[in-house]
């Protein structure tokens, strides 16, 4: 076996900033020599162009400050492309999956899709020895963590008796059950009767498509279980660590708080937990200007907004603190990252490495 | 707000922007209003029913569950509970649907249209963030042109229908003034467009920064050269003012989508109650 990259998964709600603290961490890691690529699953683009990475299944190097470490943003449809491609070896097979009706109107960017984006290409990255960290940063969502167990649900749909029945619907779908007496018993007829229902709902076409689609699954189920295998051991894996980003504001807590219970549910714990845009206190500056506001009334305003301002979000992050203090357990550290008045991406990743160099998570492994 | 008389408003923008408190205070401000409003968000995101708070009178708020929503939309094609139910609970069945991509989103639009035909009031829905709203309202055509026929596909026209058409439904799309959230609206927007025929029909702008006046900044660069205790204010001033020039155009961008009423609400640095915000739509639309 070559040796393969160690992984960070990074998750957390929208808007938290996700995908500059993905890199940041990246960076982080790339400054420590380690070969390391960042994936961005559902980039947004505007955020790919300032970061110089192309939309798509390539990887494209960044430099930073003279640290190179690649970034590679994979968009959805043709990332599940690419991963039918992978899956089946046979050409004929791959068209008639192309051609499927089910799959050229449903497949794009829909629920599992961004899942199996995730666990195609860790599992491909982590085991191509090009790279010795890959720095995953999931969807922007709750769901997040889902890809964790999609390959395995899809899995067992994929069990022989349940792509029978998918395959037994297209023979049913327009006869009636008493058609075909060769099943037996309480439970085969209850199968048949639902099936029976099912196919009357959707419609005898669109039961041929789902099981014309599911039926091609049936020679490459190997393959599809060993990719299975492959991302549950290295979700398990103890060099694979969990990163939560969240915000001060309310509704990221609460993503952050849904998120813990998603990782213990499965077992796992987070490496740390990021607390991005906090303000700890008011700077210096700030106290002894607004001491001495009334030497330039002009600015009276200014000063007060800015004295409003901190406060504000100084008691917003002292508040945010304290709850996610209260949410994980006392070794796991929380990192307060400082708010950036900057929009330039370059400079607010290389800002948010330094701060993330004195943690544990700047280290490999 | 000018939204009214449509029966349903879809609330939608990139995630983190405050979406979910958007639509509560929406339905918060109808339900002030007219005495009645439903809240309706998806799965397990409860953030529009936490953004409604404790100011809930009159608001029925409720998070669809797909399991849930799947037996009541069978059921409604089979004119049977019972039937709903025995097919959901079916095992083969319940393996096949939890993987099977769009009947989730398809069955959640459905329950969004029995609500709209019931006596609550008019319905606001917390959508998912950016692409997903998109591809959630593509679902009932493309699974349309996909089923043809059929019980089913006939519960998708019935979507479009009642739920999904211009005469029956808002759009609104919520954004913050940084350039990067701006840029991801806009394209949101296009794809509203060309992908579903729609266009919002009103964009709320949250946390819009405050800009430094000219004189301010001038005023603190000048007492910055005269006593250089001041330079922190006039650096921080600079750097607001950049960003608040990068809002402005942000603004004007969103300012451009066709047909949107645009309203700008402040940058509060706190989570703000669903009145509360609910007063600086009104006040500003």
């Amino acid at each position: 076996m070559t040796t393969r990259a160690a992984l960070t998964v990074v998750v957390g709600g929208g808007g938290v900033g996700k995908t500059t603290t993905s890199a940041a961490l990246g960076l982080g890691l790339a400054r420590h020599g380690r070969r390391t690529l960042v994936v961005t699953v559902d980039p947004a683009r505007r955020l790919a162009d300032a970061l110089g990475v192309r939309i798509g299944i390539e990887a494209c190097p960044i430099q930073v400050d003279g640290t190179e470490l690649f970034a590679r943003m994979p968009d959805a449809r043709g990332s599940v492309d690419l991963f039918v491609n992978w899956l089946f070896d046979d050409p004929a097979a791959r068209e008639r999956v192309f051609q499927n009706g089910m799959y050229r109107e449903l497949s794009s960017a829909l629920a599992g899709v961004h899942e199996l984006i995730s666990v195609a290409f860790i599992d491909h990255e982590l085991g191509s020895g090009r790279y010795d960290e890959v720095v995953l940063d999931t969807a922007p969502s709750r769901h997040a963590l889902e890809f964790l167990d999609y390959p395995g649900r899809l899995g067992r749909m994929l069990e022989a008796r349940t792509l029978e029945w998918m395959v037994g619907l297209s023979k049913l779908a327009g006869a009636t059950i008493e058609d075909r007496p060769d099943e037996r018993g309480l439970l085969a007829w209850g199968r048949k009767r639902v099936g029976h229902l099912v196919s009357n709902l959707v419609g005898v076409k669109a039961i041929r498509d789902i099981a014309a689609l599911f039926s091609e699954f049936l020679p490459v189920r190997e393959k599809w279980l060993g990719l299975v295998h492959s991302v549950e051991r290295r979700i398990h894996a103890r060099s694979t660590r969990y990163v939560i980003v969240t915000g001060p504001s309310g509704s990221s807590l609460d993503d952050a708080e849904f998120l813990l219970g998603e990782l213990s549910e499965r077992s796992l714990a987070p490496a740390a937990l990021l607390l991005n845009r906090a303000v700890e206190r008011t700077p210096d500056w700030l106290g002894s200007l607004h001491a001495r506001r009334a030497e330039e009334p002009s600015l009276d305003a200014a000063l007060g907004a800015y004295q409003e301002e901190y406060r504000a979000r100084a008691a917003q992050t002292e508040h945010a603190l304290e709850r996610l203090k209260g949410l994980t357990r006392a070794k796991t550290p929380l990192v307060a990252l400082p708010t950036l008045r900057t929009s330039d991406p370059h400079e607010i990743l290389v800002t948010l490495a330094s701060e993330l160099a004195g943690t544990a998570l700047a280290r490999a492994p | 707000m000018g939204l009214a008389p449509k029966r349903v408003v879809f609330v939608t923008g990139k995630g983190g922007v405050g979406k979910s408190s958007v639509a509560a205070a929406l339905a918060r401000a109808e339900a002030d209003r007219s005495g009645s409003a439903v809240l309706v968000e998806f799965e397990d995101a409860a953030g529009a029913q936490r953004a409604l708070g404790t100011e809930r009178e009159g608001v029925s708020s409720l998070v669809v569950e797909y399991l849930d929503a799947l037996s009541t939309s069978i059921a409604g094609m089979l004119g049977s509970k019972l039937l709903g139910k025995l097919v959901v609970k079916q095992r083969t069945l319940k393996r096949v649907l939890q993987a099977v991509p769009a009947v989730r989103e398809l069955v959640a639009l459905d329950r969004v249209r029995s609500l709209a035909k019931g006596s609550g009031g008019r319905v606001f829905v917390d959508l998912p963030a950016t692409g997903h709203a998109v591809d959630w309202l593509r679902v009932p055509s493309m699974a349309e042109r996909f089923l043809h026929v059929g019980p089913a596909a006939k519960m998708c026209r019935a979507i479009q229908d009642e739920v999904l058409s211009d005469e029956r439904s808002a759009l609104v799309v919520v954004s913050t003034a940084e350039p990067v959230v701006a840029a991801e609206t806009r394209e949101l927007v296009f794809r509203f467009e060309h992908e579903l025929g729609r266009k919002p029909d009103l964009v709320v702008v949250n946390r819009v920064p405050r800009k430094p006046t000219r004189d301010e900044l001038s005023g603190a660069r000048a007492a910055a050269a005269r006593d250089a205790a001041w330079a922190p204010l006039a650096h921080a001033l600079g750097e607001d003012a950049e960003i608040g020039a990068d809002a402005v155009l942000a603004l004007t961008a969103l300012g451009s989508i066709d047909g949107a009423r645009v309203v700008e609400i402040p940058e509060l640095f706190r989570d703000p109650g669903a009145r509360e915000l609910a007063g600086f739509l009104e006040a500003r639309a």
